[in-house]
């Protein structure tokens, strides 16, 4: 996607309607008008250059966006990412499960699938919330500290033994078990689930969780590949002084 | 069948010749090269040997998993068959395909032919199967929330068994996390939604 801030805004919806979900999560509205992305972006007060990065990096997943690498950017990640998990936690998941709620069967055989369903789900749910929720409590605000210290270039002794202990590369390992659960329930709908009565539910709970599944899949590509090496190097240079 | 090309990175002269035993048996299989020092470990990886399929001990790189693991991507782990003396948990997480040294031989010989028809098709095998008898036991274990050794216990079968009959199970349905499985085993009815904890 060829991107420049002076661009209209809805341009870039028209080209990639999936990017609704990325304006939603930095709380842009639609109804933009004619307007560029720089204007909008100025309108929020988001930095234009970090989310063109954004859009970059969710359309394309080869691209390496060299400024998300820049020191300078991972707060600005961070925050994204934070948002990134409200997302999940607080629009996207509760709407998947009211689709399950919505679906029905009508033979009596079939009438505890429901329940099955949502069960899993509450254990998905559950599971994401303590993964992003440890990842708010512990694993960002250490990026963080180490991102501060490191500007300032202060020798920090508690710091420096935290790190020791405790690096960012301790973290990056568990996010397959949430795909996991993710791809269990694809099967489940696709190959084992009775059809309800009403099948557009099941069209729509499918997209939901391909979509999920893909944006989630984006969010720890931003992870694994930008936020850990880039404060892992910020520690060792930390320790070495 | 297209020829199958493998390397053979073992130390054991006893499990080399065993392999090429057991291989003796299909036609299309050529023994490209095989590895017996710890040292050339290494090249195998970063060197572009042509195979299709690398059987390796993993005492080759016991002390650096971590490495082997990045140096071959998540693409090429259906080209690799681990060996090992002994189940060890990062086995069953990084690799597709192991076989543990006392494996039987109905199992090996499972493996290698799944292995192989995935070559050949040039995607993975359709696993229509049915789940046995045995297979449902187990399933029926894990939903009812027992772990590996409790259902080695209930059953009178090893650990290894378990974990043998659990990597079937997830092939064939496709489900791999406890609660799918439960999912999957109430609306089978092979355990009542009330005995799910």
């Amino acid at each position: 996607m060829d991107l420049l801030k002076t661009r209209k805004f809805s341009s870039i919806i028209h080209e990639n309607y999936l990017l609704t979900s990325i304006i939603y999560r930095f709380g842009i509205k639609l109804g933009f008008g004619d307007k560029t992305i720089e204007q909008v972006c100025a309108e929020y007060k988001i930095d234009s250059d970090f989310f063109l990065e954004i859009i970059k990096v969710f359309t394309d997943k080869n691209y390496i966006s060299e400024s998300l690498l820049m020191n300078k950017n991972i707060p600005f990640t961070i925050d994204y990412l934070s948002k990134s998990h409200s997302y999940y936690n607080k629009v996207k998941i509760p709407f998947i499960e009211s689709l399950i709620n919505e679906m029905t069967w009508k033979d009596e055989g079939n009438k505890n699938n429901k329940e099955i369903l949502k069960k899993f789900f509450n254990n998905y749910r559950k599971e994401v919330g303590e993964h992003t929720k440890n990842e708010e409590l512990v694993v960002y605000p250490h990026c963080l500290d180490v991102y501060k210290y490191h500007l300032k270039g202060k020798n920090d002794l508690q710091l420096k033994e935290k790190i020791k202990k405790y690096s960012i590369k301790n973290y990056a390992e568990k996010h397959e078990e949430l795909n996991a659960s993710l791809l269990d329930l694809k099967n489940i709908i696709i190959k084992y689930l009775p059809p309800p009565e009403n099948n557009l539910i099941t069209e729509q709970i499918l997209y939901e969780i391909f979509r999920l599944e893909k944006d989630m899949e984006d969010h720890t590509r931003i992870e694994d590949t930008i936020l850990v090496p880039v404060i892992s190097k910020m520690e060792q240079e930390i320790l070495k002084n | 069948m297209e020829e199958i090309k493998i390397i053979l990175a073992e130390k054991s002269y006893i499990i080399r010749e065993g392999l090429k035993k057991i291989f003796s048996g299909y036609h299309s299989i050529i023994i490209e090269k095989e590895i017996t020092e710890l040292s050339k470990n290494t090249n195998v990886l970063s060197e572009k040997l042509k195979y299709d399929l690398l059987i390796i001990n993993s005492d080759f790189f016991e002390n650096s998993l971590n490495v082997f693991k990045t140096q071959f991507k998540k693409n090429d782990s259906s080209k690799i068959v681990v060996i090992s003396y002994k189940y060890f948990d990062d086995l069953e997480r990084f690799f597709e395909n192991y076989i543990l040294i006392n494996e039987t031989k109905q199992n090996i010989e499972k493996i290698f032919q799944e292995i192989f028809n995935k070559k050949s098709t040039g995607k993975s095998e359709i696993h229509d199967e049915e789940l046995s008898t045995r297979e449902k036991e187990i399933l029926k274990e894990i939903a009812l929330g027992n772990t590996n050794k409790e259902i080695a216990e209930n059953l009178f079968i090893s650990s290894h068994t378990v974990i043998t009959h659990r990597k079937n199970i997830t092939k064939k349905l496709g489900i791999k996390t406890v609660s799918g499985l439960t999912v999957y085993a109430i609306l089978n009815n092979i355990i009542s939604i009330e005995e799910a904890k």
